[in-house]
């Protein structure tokens, strides 16, 4: 399986700037796309599936970054965000970072300071989009299990022995044990130890 | 009964005319010489026929003697109805034994006649019995009474022309007494308005004589002395101490007066006074003095006080210079936070670049020290001209306009009146087209005033060559669908030319001789710093339009 590679999309109305941060961001080798406007964004990043984060202007004609933000909140992306200003919004960047961006920075930056940002950024993201791919994977795997194997992992994440689940559901212990083998095999784990951190995790992925 | 009496008439008539004078010696009664010479006309009549009429009845009617002996009655009757009456009336006199009336007749010689006319039925009863007709003319009596009727006719005529010329006069003399009563009121009241207006008006009046001395002063005069009793004013008017002259001399009110009663065949003389009161606080007048054409009066001479007036005006231009203090030091950190942002962008960018050259160069660089040496220098003087703009900003932010809710709507109608002379003198016609009559919206007033005032200079200026008939402005005003107030300055101008519109908000840009170009970028920056946009949209079919929006209510 392929990993889509991370990507930066930069959203600023002043093309020299997203040009040069592009530039910027290009001779440390981030992958990064120019938008000047906000509807072509929003369109690549509902397309896009691999990692990814953005750099967003405070103001543009059009949409403000601030509603850009709300809008893709709204629209289910958890994509992490900086947001640069050419002005003195001190209650605009309140209200950003409020609304979960990582950072706000006032043009002209220092370029270390927003790489070191663009880096945290990215690793937020890699990590998002990792907890997903997982997600994904556990919901793909407990949608291969048949009913009863179903039925089987329920009782054995509570703790029940192969002999009471035998006798919970009017079936052999033998019977139980190939259950269990199946559900391993179908997980891809080793030991049912395994299998329950693996579970574990799930509720803090979905959230 | 009564036959033998006819009978006996008959022998008279017939055979005893001639008789007469022998009768007399033994005194009989001479009845037919009576009737012959009675001074009434006398007859006999049977169906309404002579039989007989003694010489009087003949003359009355104007027949010789014995001519009417056989004739019918009807030829002495004015007319067929006359005649027809009378017979009508014989059934009821036959019964009332005589009859007696007066009536107009006729001669022989057709003239008119009046006659009473009384007659009597030989037999009581039938009205076909012989009858007795005794005829008197009239006609003198007659002609005297109609004389009479119409004299007094003449009489009743006259009194009535005099009663109606009396009642008339007597009419037209109540209403000159209602008019005068009217009048009388008409000039009481008046003379209790006129009281009431000098005592109570809240305005000094006073009047001189011919001579210029002051004669009567009102209540409010007295006021503003701060005179008790009227020998107090009287002593105040004539204190020299009390009327303060430009050049800080003193007069009295008394000869202020003076001084400026018209004369000289002026009719009005306008000025203004300070009067001192005897606590020292100085008060302010303005007087108008009128010449009047009243005999023994000079003038009317009126003082209001303007004191107040003067202090407010005071104020008011106070206010008005505070505000443009506030407007010149809100354009300064308008026009330093725009310098800020455009020198901002190309500042970052260059940072960008050095900054990815060094990437890029990486390890190369440690071999090229003196390479190092030039973007270790340029991104030190990059970060110090980054500094200064970081200073002007956080000097700017720290003397931000603080925000409010203000009424756009109103804000705009205060904005217009400002312009309201210019407007005017460019003969510029305006059409306001406002979806609301309020918007509220979070701004800082002044700052968004200066935007409007802005565009809308800028629409005048734009249409400066055009005739009168096409120079106009149109201001809308409402929300846009994200709820966003707008507002939208359109002109009939010529428009932004093509190669210009990228530029029009961001570079020092003017099409005016004498701009700085810095007035688009100022409201770009305004209207950006309240969370708002703004945006050139050609118009149509020509000329410019400026749109901005701004948050309605919450929190820029």
């Amino acid at each position: 399986m392929t990993i889509a590679p991370v990507q930066v999309f930069l959203v600023d109305d002043e093309a020299e700037v997203t040009e040069a941060l592009k530039w910027l961001l290009d001779s440390v080798k981030i992958p990064s796309t120019v938008f000047n406007s906000a509807t072509p964004f929003l369109a690549a990043v509902r397309d896009y599936e691999g990692p990814l984060c953005a750099v967003l202007d405070l103001r543009m004609p059009e949409i403000s970054g601030l509603e850009l933000q709300q809008l893709l909140l709204q629209q289910g992306h958890d994509l992490p965000l900086i947001f640069l200003s050419a002005h003195g919004d001190v209650p605009a960047a309140v209200n950003a970072i409020q609304s979960g961006a990582l950072d706000f920075l006032q043009k002209p930056f220092n370029p270390q300071v927003f790489l070191n940002s663009v880096n945290r950024m990215l690793k937020l993201a890699r990590d998002r989009h990792e907890t997903r791919r997982r997600r994904l994977e556990l919901d793909k795997q407990l949608g291969q299990l048949s009913l009863r194997e179903s039925e089987v992992l329920n009782h054995l994440v509570k703790g029940n022995t192969s002999k009471e689940i035998a006798q919970l559901l009017n079936i052999s212990p033998k019977t139980v044990d190939v259950h269990r083998a199946n559900i391993l095999h179908k997980m891809q784990v080793k030991t049912l130890t395994e299998l329950r951190r693996k579970l574990e995790e799930r509720p803090a992925a979905s959230s | 009964m009564n036959h033998p009496r006819i009978a006996s008439a008959g022998n008279h008539t017939g055979n005893n005319v001639g008789n007469c004078a022998e009768a007399l010696p033994e005194h009989p009664f001479p009845s037919e010489l009576v009737l012959e010479n009675a001074i009434v006309g006398v007859c006999y009549m049977i169906e309404r026929r002579f039989i007989w009429a003694n010489s009087r009845m003949a003359s009355i009617f104007g027949y010789e003697d014995g001519e009417l002996n056989g004739q019918p009655v009807r030829k002495l009757y004015l007319n067929e109805e006359d005649y027809q009456a009378v017979g009508n009336m014989y059934a009821t006199f036959a019964q009332n034994d005589t009859y007696s009336h007066e009536r107009a007749m006729v001669r022989k010689d057709g003239s008119l006649i009046w006659c009473l006319i009384a007659g009597r039925m030989i037999d009581a009863g039938d009205p076909r019995s012989p009858s007795v007709w005794v005829v008197q003319d009239i006609t003198p009596r007659k002609e005297a009474e109609d004389q009479l009727k119409r004299t007094n006719q003449r009489l009743e005529q006259i009194v009535e022309r005099r009663t109606l010329t009396l009642r008339r006069s007597n009419e037209a003399l109540h209403v000159e007494a209602e008019r005068r009563k009217t009048m009388q009121t008409e000039l009481l009241e008046s003379r209790e308005k006129y009281r009431a207006l000098f005592r109570h008006i809240p305005l000094g009046v006073l009047f001189t004589n011919a001579e210029g001395e002051i004669v009567e002063i009102n209540r409010t005069i007295q006021s503003f002395t701060g005179a008790r009793t009227k020998r107090e004013l009287a002593q105040l008017v004539q204190d020299a101490d009390r009327v303060v002259e430009a050049d800080g001399s003193s007069i009295s009110l008394a000869e202020f007066v003076r001084r400026h009663t018209p004369r000289d065949g002026r009719r009005v003389e306008r000025c203004a006074m300070t009067w001192r009161s005897i606590s020292g606080k100085l008060r302010e007048y303005s007087i108008v003095a009128s010449a009047l054409e009243v005999h023994d009066l000079g003038a009317i001479v009126t003082f209001e006080d303007v004191t107040e007036a003067r202090l407010a005006h005071k104020r008011e231009h106070e206010q008005q210079m505070a505000l443009a203090q506030a407007s010149r030091l809100s354009l300064m950190g308008q026009m330093n936070s725009a310098l800020a942002h455009e020198l901002g962008q190309p500042l970052n960018a260059c940072q960008s670049y050095v900054s990815g050259i060094r990437h890029r160069l990486g390890e190369e660089l440690k071999d090229r020290p003196e390479l190092l040496e030039a973007l270790d220098k340029i991104s030190t003087h990059l970060d110090q001209a980054g500094d200064i703009i970081h200073n002007v900003r956080s000097f700017v932010a720290q003397h931000q306009p603080k925000f409010e809710a203000i009424d756009l709507v109103a804000l705009l109608r205060q904005t217009l009146s400002l312009l309201d002379m210019q407007i005017k003198t460019r003969e510029v016609s305006l059409d306001l087209d406002f979806e609301d009559d309020a918007l509220c919206v979070q701004a800082n007033s002044v700052e968004i005033q200066q935007v409007i005032i802005n565009l809308i200079v800028n629409a005048l200026d734009a249409m400066v060559g055009l005739p009168q008939s096409e120079r106009r402005i149109t201001l809308r005003l409402g929300q846009d669908q994200r709820g966003k107030a707008f507002l939208q300055v359109s002109d009939n101008g010529p428009g932004v030319p093509n190669e210009l519109l990228g530029r029009i908000f961001t570079s020092y840009l003017s099409t005016k001789s004498t701009g700085l170009g810095m007035g688009l970028m100022i409201c770009r920056s305004v209207i950006e710093s309240h969370g708002g946009t703004i945006r050139y949209l050609p118009g149509k079919p020509s000329g410019a339009c400026f749109r901005f929006t701004l948050p309605t209510g919450g929190a820029a």
